[in-house]
């Protein structure tokens, strides 16, 4: 039973952050119909910019370090929605629905957005003190408070976007872009606001992902990158552009993580993971949640 | 036929797709009151038509008018909001969306939450069957609901003109007898309709002014009971 709730508690913060970052690249990719490999970059850009306002804000500024993060919450978040908007005008704009020019425009951002970001903050990894500090038990199993706030706000977040995405007009446009978009357009759906609205919801869930992983992992200038084919994975499992598959396949895989790591080792368990996302292509493409075109 | 009769006027229009001229020198008028229809077989270029005035193609060269307004290069959302609504061949519900989402998706444009709901209901009166299965998704309906689903989706944008595209292909003829009450309905009631049928037997019969259209042209107008009557026509599209 302990040893259950433990592997629990684990698959829940490891999925927590994978269902963020899933759940805006399939956003992107249903709105869209794009595949942006520069999605990690958001993260990046909000884990980094949480490691240089908690220090600021706190030593400089003598805010108590709770302020102090949420102050760089804050600041992330408008960093990486205007960051958003800036790569959506000057780039993806111009390459909806078309699948080469978005890979080779956001593989090019990436290697622009990592060369800045090493620039400004060089290689080495940066730290942010734990905002909450201590260790929680639950049935036995012993988590840090951190990572179950982590958590708790990621399921929050995620809450809230299924209702925008069920319940309100921009959720319904959102969806119906994504099933068929020049019908959408014949109810008067501008696209392109519809389309922008998408990936700047989508780099926000990756910002809320950097933001919360900041407190927790050291931060590089690459840090969000090593999400992105997890993600995919996710996606592929899940059925791409599926706002549901993506919180399904994020904890399905964050469990195979933690149960695959635990008896055996970490290796193994990514190991299975390839397995099934081939197994996935073969026997069902269009993954657990997708439809059929 | 005085200017302010008239709702659209499409003057001289041409489109073509990569430089294959698919529709040439296009001119009719929508009257106030009347339903309008433009027959023609296949590949005639009635669809082209639909598409240019709906916005979703750029005319090469062509003037669209709404109420002696040029419309001219608008985007389709533009269109809608100005009160031209496409229905488009094939339906092209959101197909795992709900019912009653479809409808809403059709009110977009739209922020009068009472006015939205008092469409909601008349859509729901023109097409009772629809409402048992609002919450069913749009794909789990038959053929013929899910047309009249697509014209209530139309209706729900609140528009001044309804372009329908080939509404009864493929339906039971009771079905068919259903959409054409309806789109007489939404004459009567004060909504220009633009119909495109292959079934050139019923839009002629519906129609007010007719248009024949062959090879991107229009080769023939008139009023309905006229080309029902035209050698022409009774030979190519009735079959008589």
């Amino acid at each position: 039973m302990e040893l259950f709730v433990q592997l629990l508690a684990n698959t829940l913060q490891i999925g927590a952050v994978y269902v963020l970052f899933a759940l805006g690249l399939t956003l992107i990719f249903g709105v869209m119909k794009i595949v942006n490999f520069a999605h990690g970059a958001f993260f990046t850009a909000a884990a980094l910019i949480v490691t240089s306002v908690v220090p600021f804000a706190t030593v400089e500024m003598g805010m108590p370090l709770w302020a102090g993060y949420l102050l760089s919450a804050v600041a992330a978040l408008v960093v990486v929605l205007c960051l958003g908007a800036l790569v959506y005008k000057v780039g993806f704009q111009h390459v909806l629905k078309d699948l080469n020019g978005s890979f080779i425009l956001s593989i090019g951002l990436l290697l622009i957005l990592n060369g800045v970001y090493l620039a400004i903050y060089g290689g080495a990894p940066r730290a942010v003190p734990q905002v909450v500090p201590g260790t929680v038990n639950i049935l036995g199993a012993t988590l840090t408070a951190q990572r179950l706030a982590l958590v708790i706000v990621a399921a929050i977040v995620t809450g809230g976007l299924y209702l925008l995405i069920e319940r309100t007009k921009l959720g319904l446009a959102l969806r119906a872009v994504a099933l068929d978009q020049e019908a959408a357009m014949l109810q008067g759906m501008p696209y392109r606001r519809v389309a922008l609205y998408g990936f700047l919801i989508g780099a926000a869930l990756a910002a809320c992902a950097g933001v919360l992983m900041a407190p927790i992992n050291a931060v590089t200038p690459v840090s969000g990158d090593e999400f992105l084919i997890k993600a995919f994975i996710i996606i592929i499992i899940g059925g791409l552009g599926s706002v549901t598959g993506a919180i399904v396949g994020g904890l399905f895989i964050a469990m195979i993580e933690s149960i695959g790591g635990y008896f055996f080792d970490p290796s193994t368990a990514t190991l299975a993971m390839f397995i099934l996302v081939i197994g996935f292509l073969l026997v069902r493409p269009q993954g657990i949640l997708g439809n059929v075109e | 036929m005085t200017e302010d009769s008239k709702i659209l006027s499409v003057d001289g229009l041409s489109v073509s797709y990569h430089g294959v001229p698919a529709l040439q020198d296009v001119s009719l008028s929508i009257e106030r009151g009347a339903i309008t229809t433009i027959v023609g077989s296949n590949g005639a270029g009635k669809t082209t038509l639909m598409k240019a005035i709906a916005g979703l193609l750029v005319p090469d060269s062509g003037d669209v008018r709404l109420y002696g307004k040029d419309i001219n290069g608008q985007t389709p959302a533009e269109m809608v909001q100005a009160g031209v609504t496409l229905v488009p061949e094939g339906r092209r519900l959101f197909g795992q969306l709900s019912v009653r989402e479809n409808l809403m998706t059709g009110a977009y444009i739209r922020n009068d939450r009472a006015a939205i709901a008092a469409d909601f209901e008349t859509v729901l009166g023109y097409f009772p069957a629809l409402r048992d299965r609002l919450s069913a998704p749009a794909s789990a309906l038959s053929g013929g609901q899910q047309q009249m689903l697509a014209v209530g989706r139309a209706l729900m944008t609140s528009p001044k003109l309804v372009m329908l595209d080939e509404p009864t292909i493929g339906l039971a003829p009771a079905v068919v007898d259903t959409i054409c009450d309806i789109v007489e309905t939404i004459s009567r009631n004060g909504v220009e309709v633009l119909l495109v049928e292959q079934n050139a037997h019923i839009a002629l019969e519906l129609a007010a002014q007719a248009y024949v259209m062959e090879n991107g042209r229009i080769v023939l107008e008139g009023s309905g009971k006229d080309l029902l009557h035209n050698d022409l026509v009774r030979e190519a599209y009735l079959g008589l």
